[in-house]
């Protein structure tokens, strides 16, 4: 009961109606991307990178959204604990549960409402399989993975936007070196970046945020919360 | 309770914002540290309660070490900084919400806790529509509403009126009845002088010693 009164409708509707402006965006262009089989038209939607800037941008905002939303929030936990949680394990342990939960509804939530927004501005243009259901969710669980390092990085920086800007800036020149330049081989795998080819391991996630949990963990217990007087 | 800073230092930045700090303190007494702005107070709450941890030194309540023990802190009442108070919920809200961390409920009590802080009246209303002196009071009741043994206070009257102090005097004077160990930072030289039964001057991160104010 409590729960729910933490949630501000104020907020909600705010959420709401940005991911309908983005589909709306979204809706505008996902023909001319689109080869218009039914199959892809689940991972175009919620994966896109060309040569238009303005386009790719588009396909970035619901994952600068989530960024924000979730890294912040969480960021500001980590950053206030509350004697009442007992020691600082304790609270890292909830904190870290309640951030995966939380990433994972919310993310969830939010690629399956696009889908289901563009299909209503497209009626009946989405069937989607089993294949997309297990896409959609690796595809979430690459997004929890870029908010986590955010977060972990922000904890080393003890400053969340620049962390949230040198992720960004940092995964763009991965994307376009890769995919442009030849730079990197897309034989490495790169979390996050790779799901944008399609072939991503989600398992390597999932292992890489056991390992920058307990290196969350380590930080975090040692960390000093609030600066100088 | 007993608690004991032992030899802490603390540096920030290559600056020691704590230097060699040596206190012992008993419950039934409230501790009143005096000192200007940035001079250590606030950053010698944060150290007893490991907001922050040492470069050297210790903080030990009761024969066990905040440092290296697993010490319940939920023990230590703290009006220190916000206390991630939601701005769209009540003041009741606000408390009850902090009140079940610990899976405890009790509607009445909080009311009662209120009502003791002078916030009978608003408690229904959003925490965003609170005065600054509201909000403190609201930071206070928070602070002392779970029976906690060691209480911290950092300038609790701040942007209170004339009334509202007095009642904030009066729960702390109850709370010494009570046996708890108070610890008081405050710019306010007559709430250190009217409250505390020892008062330390803090300045550049030392303990200078005890003043009479």
């Amino acid at each position: 009961m409590m729960y729910m009164k933490k949630i501000d409708l104020k907020k909600i509707i705010i959420y709401i109606l940005v991911i309908v402006i983005i589909c709306f965006l979204k809706k505008n262009y996902i023909y001319a991307i689109s080869t218009g089989e039914a199959s892809t038209l689940v991972k175009d939607i919620l994966i896109y990178w060309g040569d238009n800037q303005v386009v790719n941008i588009i396909w970035f905002l619901p994952i600068i959204f989530e960024i924000f939303v979730i890294s912040k929030k969480y960021f500001y936990k980590l950053n206030s604990f509350d004697l009442r949680s007992k020691n600082r394990k304790k609270y890292i342990k909830k904190v870290l549960i309640s951030f995966i939960l939380e990433s994972f509804c919310f993310i969830l939530a939010l690629e399956l409402s696009q889908l289901f927004i563009i299909n209503f501005f497209i009626p009946n243009s989405l069937n989607i399989n089993i294949d997309d259901l297990i896409f959609i969710l690796k595809y979430v669980i690459e997004n929890i993975f870029l908010i986590f390092e955010i977060m972990l990085v922000a904890l080393l920086f003890k400053k969340l936007m620049y962390s949230i800007i040198f992720f960004l800036i940092l995964n763009f020149i991965i994307l376009i070196s890769s995919m442009n330049l030849s730079l990197i081989s897309t034989q490495i795998y790169i979390p996050f970046v790779n799901i944008y080819f399609g072939s991503g391991n989600f398992l390597v996630t999932i292992l890489i945020i056991l390992i920058g949990i307990l290196i969350i963990k380590k930080i975090y217990l040692n960390y000093d919360i609030g600066g100088m007087e | 309770m007993k608690l004991k800073v032992v030899n802490y230092s603390k540096k920030i930045k290559g600056k020691m914002v704590l230097d060699n700090v040596n206190l012992e303190l008993k419950s039934g007494n409230v501790y009143g540290f005096f000192g200007r702005n940035g001079s250590g107070k606030t950053m010698l709450f944060r150290a007893i309660t490991t907001l922050i941890y040492p470069t050297s030194g210790d903080i030990i309540i009761d024969g066990k070490s905040l440092i290296n023990d697993d010490y319940d802190l939920s023990q230590i009442g703290l009006l220190l900084e916000e206390p991630g108070f939601y701005p769209h919920l009540t003041g009741f809200e606000n408390l009850s919400m902090l009140y079940e961390i610990n899976n405890k409920k009790n509607d009445q009590y909080i009311n009662k806790v209120l009502e003791d802080i002078g916030l009978g009246d608003n408690s229904r209303k959003k925490y965003k529509e609170y005065s600054l002196g509201m909000k403190q009071k609201l930071r206070i009741a928070q602070a002392i509403m779970e029976d906690q043994k060691l209480v911290i206070l950092d300038e609790p009257t701040n942007g209170l009126d004339e009334a509202s102090i007095k009642i904030v005097h009066n729960i702390i004077k109850k709370l010494k009845k009570q046996n708890k160990l108070i610890l008081i930072a405050s710019h306010n030289k007559d709430d250190l002088r009217l409250l505390c039964d020892k008062i330390f001057q803090i300045d550049d991160g030392r303990i200078c010693g005890e003043i009479k104010l």
